[in-house]
């Protein structure tokens, strides 16, 4: 997701939001282990991932948002109403009205096990019944239209 | 084709097939080059 971080400004960040059921526990007992310290924004716990120089959050058990710091800092402040949401974005709202009504239906699955994996199916309609298949090594994330 | 090379590698490391009515896309990359994908002006320009 692509977002201005500030009105007045043209600058633009982008955060990765990826859906699934992770195992938080595992995965921050990991960070421990690795002496990884989080920031803290209220109750949200910002961890950084050094290969990479970004950083990750679990911002509850299915949803993980990573990119640099300064785009995910903002992220938990848009989830707890501290700042303007895509749900206050009139345009975008719109938008995705319209999409709610094209004959599309699309499921994915990402896997971040070893790099970065995504497998994405995508009907269109152009036959009479086909069958999406998410790859079973996946966790599928379905995002129905 | 010009571009950086995260973007030559985002771009190889993509393929598409189509079957019938079903369209599927596959792209696999490791945590740096994903990182650096990030960044890339085709990565922002796509989403823009």
């Amino acid at each position: 997701m692509l977002f201005r971080q500030k009105n007045s400004s043209d600058q633009l960040a982008t955060v990765g939001i990826a859906q699934g059921q992770f195992a938080v526990q595992e995965i921050t007992a990991s960070f421990r282990k690795q002496k990884l310290k989080p920031t803290i924004v209220r109750t949200n716990k910002v961890y950084p991932l050094v290969k990479t120089s970004m950083v990750a959050c679990f911002v509850d058990p299915s949803t993980m948002v990573f990119g640099t710091p300064d785009a995910v800092r903002v992220a938990p402040d848009a989830r707890d109403g501290a700042a303007p949401s895509l749900l206050t974005n009139a345009p975008m709202m719109d938008a995705m009205k319209s999409v709610d009504t094209e004959p599309l239906s699309c499921r994915y699955g990402m896997d971040f096990q070893h790099g970065v994996h995504l497998n994405l199916s995508i009907e269109t309609g152009a036959t009479s019944s086909p069958q999406l298949s998410p790859r079973s090594s996946m966790r599928p994330s379905p995002c129905e239209r | 084709m010009t571009g950086p090379d995260a973007e030559k590698q985002a771009l190889a490391a993509t393929t598409v097939h189509s079957n019938l009515g079903n369209l599927e896309i596959q792209f696999a990359t490791s945590d740096d080059e994903f990182a650096s994908l990030l960044k890339s002006s085709l990565f922002q320009s796509v989403l823009a």
